[in-house]
């Protein structure tokens, strides 16, 4: 399985989407039954889990950090007052996203900037690559990715917004298409059909650029 | 996985996203508790209304036989605490004049260089007050009686204001953004230090205080007459 770590980001990177095991399952349903009932100290340990992935996708969408951390902050707030009517047997991580991305869309749309995501690229990320040997990719053949990288980055930023998150949701966020259902507020099937479009989208738009 | 879900990907994890903050202590800090019964939904709206002060340009009156924290939506760097009983301040706290703790006398230029943010200059004023107690500098100016301070709005609260029960919140707006106004009865500013703990050798009275947000820039108007000249100096800064 190909094996990739990034070392500057908070986030599990997309690819590697590690299906909780059942033990961890159970934990997570026995901190959501106690942050239903009250207990401030479970539903801390919720947030510590899965408050980084909400703030990847309220800094994706607000577009500025700032404005990602009060969304995040905000979206914690709300996700609380709501958790009496939160179904116990549901994930967390996506209900918290969505409450995010609402709350960033909100901001986004007070600081009067336009509704594309936000996708800026480290200059120098972490080197993942696993092939015959573990050596770091050469600097031409970095240049070269960098500039998929690029490449790639712009043709998701010329997709209207819908297509942006579905993808985001997908291989930015590293959610399933269970979770990313929840988190657009979409039915499973939608997310199907919309991804499969999106990135037939995506694919044209690569090839009119010569990509 | 196709070639383009496996470039998707690669993408994802060379997007530059700025780690998450620690929020988690601060968000937990300001949850309103929730009894272990479940609560109808009326209920439910009822908390949350006394725990969050929503931007309406109405007056809110909290209980004043209640602690409450209150939160102004778009409002950052600022927690208001209305308490039963204002706390002793310490001695040589006052109103304006004492120990104000502007910080030291800088020229405009200068001021701009200092913070991380653009400074908004009141009509006329010619030097500016600098302090670095908060996180980007804190550029304060003096208008006659009336003092101005602006910083960088934080999520995580940079100033506390404690209010008695015979201090009064409006909620405000001012040039469309979020705003209150804190009058009639003296109330309590405290600076919180990087760890969240109050300075206690910074705690004093103030009076008659407009605070609002511009552009994330958190500024504060402290001592005009009344509403209407706090507001009428808020949109003159430029």
């Amino acid at each position: 399985m190909r094996r990739r770590r990034c070392m500057r980001l908070e986030v599990v990177p997309a690819q590697v989407t590690p299906t909780p095991s059942i033990s961890a399952q159970s934990e997570e349903q026995t901190l959501i039954a106690a942050a239903k009932a009250g207990d401030q100290r479970a539903y801390g340990q919720l947030l510590e889990r899965h408050h980084a992935v909400a703030f990847r996708a309220a800094y994706l969408v607000a577009g500025s950090a700032a404005d990602a951390e009060d969304a995040t902050q905000e979206a914690c707030m709300k996700a609380w007052l709501a958790m009496s009517r939160f179904r116990p047997d549901a994930p967390f991580r996506p209900w918290l996203v969505r409450i995010a991305i609402n709350e960033a869309r909100n901001r986004r749309r007070g600081a009067g900037r336009r509704a594309t995501l936000l996708l800026r690229l480290q200059e120098h990320p972490a080197h993942g690559h696993t092939g015959a040997s573990d050596s770091a990719p050469s600097a031409e053949a970095e240049a070269v990715a960098a500039a998929d990288r690029a490449q790639l980055s712009a043709a998701v930023g010329r997709l209207r917004e819908d297509d942006q998150l579905v993808i985001a949701a997908r291989y930015f966020l590293g959610l399933s298409e269970a979770e990313t259902a929840i988190a657009l507020g979409l039915r499973r099937g939608t997310v199907k059909s919309r991804l499969s479009r999106s990135l037939a989208r995506l694919q044209a738009q690569l090839e009119e650029g010569g990509a | 996985m196709t070639e383009l879900e496996q470039r998707l990907n690669a993408l994802g994890a060379a997007l530059e996203v700025p780690p998450a903050p620690a929020l988690v202590p601060t968000v937990l800090a300001q949850l309103p508790a929730r009894r272990r019964r479940r609560r109808p939904a009326r209920r439910t709206l009822a908390l949350a209304l006394a725990a969050t002060l929503l931007v309406a340009g109405a007056a809110m009156a909290a209980p004043p036989t209640r602690h409450f924290v209150l939160r102004i939506l778009g409002l950052r760097g600022v927690q208001i605490e209305r308490v039963p009983r204002l706390p002793t301040p310490p001695a040589g706290a006052g109103t304006q004049g004492l120990r104000l703790g502007i910080g030291r006398p800088i020229s405009l230029a200068a001021a701009a260089r200092a913070v991380t943010f653009t400074p908004l200059i009141p009509p006329g004023t010619r030097a500016a007050y600098l302090a670095h107690d908060v996180t980007g500098g804190r550029i304060s100016f003096l208008v006659g009686p009336v003092l101005i301070t602006e910083f960088r709005g934080t999520a995580v609260p940079l100033i506390l204001k404690v209010l008695g029960p015979r201090a009064k919140l409006t909620s405000v707006r001012v040039n469309g953004s979020p705003g209150a106004y804190l009058s009639r009865a003296p109330h309590e500013v405290l600076f919180l230090g990087r760890n969240g703990q109050v300075e206690t050798d910074r705690v004093r009275l103030a009076r008659n205080v407009l605070l609002f947000d511009r552009r994330g820039l958190t500024v504060r108007i402290e001592g005009a007459r009344t509403l209407a000249q706090a507001l009428a100096l808020a949109r003159s800064l430029h």
